[in-house]
């Protein structure tokens, strides 16, 4: 932040931290909490969000590359590759040494390639669900977009990592009122923007709500998180409808067990483990639930919500994915969950899910391009 | 990483590690000939460069013909790389200059652009309201209206996703003047949705 201005005892944020911030990428303590309370900064930091807004959906607009045989090979000159600046032993069977023939036959080399990508993004885009709520062990369950759900002073979640990929565009918000298939949804800023949905659109819910804790019921498919004492797992994370999740070794102190409700009631339910394990789970109001597969008709006028998808020439933004916040995860989260406070977005390509290690933008653009 | 199958392909595998030394690894290999590393690493990075060079250029055609020059030399000259910078930054780098050696070879006075770019905004003024009141696809048009220096210093810090300090080593200019620059061009951005009439 900047040193305090000589005639007023207030500072601003600095464009770096502006910058950051319309970036998604995290600012400091201070600088979290100046712009929190800085009519100013947040109308900077408004005014270089819809530039970085701007960049971005142009950035998402652009289409893949046309494949390279519909390129006139005489378009290129001819002295742009300098052929002997190939070392003809670095060159594989796709790239000739022959001079005549390298920049042709790499070209066609990288068409190939470039097809594979569209194919592969595509079919993971296609199948892009939104998994909310409480991660476990963020280094080896690996979420690929990240929603802080704000905390301290700040209750808007607002999408953090997501930011930058050219693959995606996100949109957030309350929701002012459903339009059909569409959700009309007002902006921090106060700007509407509409969402439109398709079939194909996952619709999600998350949050610590007794609304939420109502849909554990018997017969679903859910995936417990928390940590376990004399046998019963007191719920940190449920997560229901989520069979085809894999879950990698919990941090010390929890456990995750996969299974089938039973037994389900206000103080908790079973869950019966593939292999006929019954273990017990207590729920509380702290217990952070996420419902995947939800229905877009249950969201609340007013809720949060958060959309990932691709911009519209109109500004609308085609959603591949809608989460519902319902209700903040509790404060009371342990930190040993570096999950605690974020959402996960994962990318299933043919039925196998694809992992990246950490929630970058460029991991997220990975993600969708190399689903297969 | 978690690979229940475990028969994921080398671009499973790269995602797997984190960009920097998935990076390292994929132009390593690319170094070596290997074309599966190429595919990857074009998947990796292919779509941004071309989304950066067609913000800068404005022309589909020439951007692809540019990504497509870009591509080739990162093939060729992938054992160049040494890690000083992240590998993004580094084939943003080539694909600037094969644009720049473009737009030259046009005449573009892509030298005056960029003076004109590092010229001090005229700081808030009445101009900023224009957006505060913007529509997102108003601001889209009028990004296509900045001249070529200020459209690409905005691809690079919000489009590419690069750091200030690696923007400021792709275009070879100090970091402040990165930020002047940036400074520079939302000014002009605001100027032009006031010119446009746009905002009433």
């Amino acid at each position: 932040m900047n040193a305090p201005p000589t005639d007023t005892q207030s500072s601003h944020l600095d464009l770096d931290d502006l910058i950051a911030a319309a970036n998604g990428q995290p600012i400091g303590d201070a600088a979290g909490e100046h712009l929190t309370g800085c009519e100013h900064c947040r109308l900077e930091a408004s005014r270089w969000n819809l530039v970085a807004d701007g960049v971005r959906s142009l950035a998402a607009a652009t289409p893949e590359a046309a494949p390279p045989e519909a390129v006139p090979p005489e378009a290129a000159p001819p002295e742009a590759v300098p052929p002997e600046a190939v070392p003809p032993e670095a060159v594989p069977a796709a790239y000739p040494s022959h001079p005549g023939q390298l920049r042709r036959t790499g070209r066609r080399a990288l068409a190939r390639h470039r097809r594979r990508a569209v194919l592969v993004a595509g079919s993971a885009a296609a199948a892009l669900v939104l998994l909310a709520g409480v991660g476990v062990g963020v280094g080896t369950w690996t979420g690929l977009v990240q929603v802080d759900l704000g905390g301290g002073a700040s209750a808007e979640p607002v999408l953090t990592a997501v930011s930058g990929c050219p693959a995606l565009e996100s949109a957030s918000g309350t929701l002012e009122r459903m339009n059909g298939s569409s959700l009309v949804i007002k902006t921090p800023s106060g700007r509407p923007v509409t969402v439109t949905t398709t079939a194909s659109t996952t619709a999600s819910e998350t949050g610590a709500s007794a609304a939420l804790l109502a849909d554990i019921t018997d017969g679903a498919s859910v995936t417990v998180s928390g940590p376990s004492s004399d046998g019963t797992i007191a719920a940190f994370s449920v997560i229901i409808a989520n069979p085809a999740q894999q879950h990698p070794q919990p941090p010390p102190g929890m456990v995750v067990v996969k299974g089938t409700v039973a037994d389900a009631s206000t103080a908790g339910f079973t869950v019966v483990t593939a292999d006929g394990t019954r273990v017990p789970v207590t729920t509380s109001g702290d217990t952070n639930v996420s419902v995947l597969n939800a229905s877009l008709g249950q969201f609340p006028v007013g809720v949060s919500i958060l959309a990932l998808g691709s911009a519209g020439p109109d500004g609308s933004l085609a959603a591949v994915g809608v989460v519902a916040i319902m209700a903040p995860p509790p404060a009371s989260l342990p930190p040993s969950l570096p999950g605690a406070r974020q959402i996960h977005v994962q990318t299933h390509a043919q039925g196998r899910q694809v992992y990246v290690k950490n929630c970058s933008p460029a991991a997220v653009d990975e993600a969708l391009a190399a689903g297969g | 990483m978690n690979d229940p199958n475990g028969n994921v392909g080398a671009a499973i595998f790269a995602a797997s590690r984190d960009p920097a030394s998935r990076d390292g690894w994929l132009l390593g290999r690319i170094g070596q000939g290997d074309e599966d590393a190429m595919a990857a690493f074009y998947r990796a990075h292919g779509r941004v460069v071309l989304a950066q060079v067609l913000l800068v250029t404005g022309e589909r055609a020439l951007a692809e013909e540019i990504v497509q020059d870009t591509m080739l030399a990162v093939w060729r000259r992938a054992g160049d790389f040494r890690g000083d910078s992240s590998a993004r930054s580094w084939v943003i780098a080539i694909a600037r200059r094969q644009t720049r050696d473009r737009l030259r070879g046009r005449r573009l006075r892509v030298v005056d652009d960029a003076f004109l770019a590092d010229r001090p905004g005229s700081g808030p003024g009445p101009e900023v309201t224009a957006l505060d009141r913007a529509e997102l696809a108003e601001v889209r048009v009028a990004i296509r209206d900045l001249g070529p220096a200020h459209r690409e210093v905005l691809g690079l810090v919000f489009g590419s996703g690069l750091s200030l300090p690696e923007v400021a080593g792709v275009l070879e200019i100090p970091v402040g003047t990165v930020k002047s620059r940036l400074s520079a061009a939302r000014a002009a951005l605001s100027r032009i949705l006031n010119e446009k009439g746009q905002i009433q």
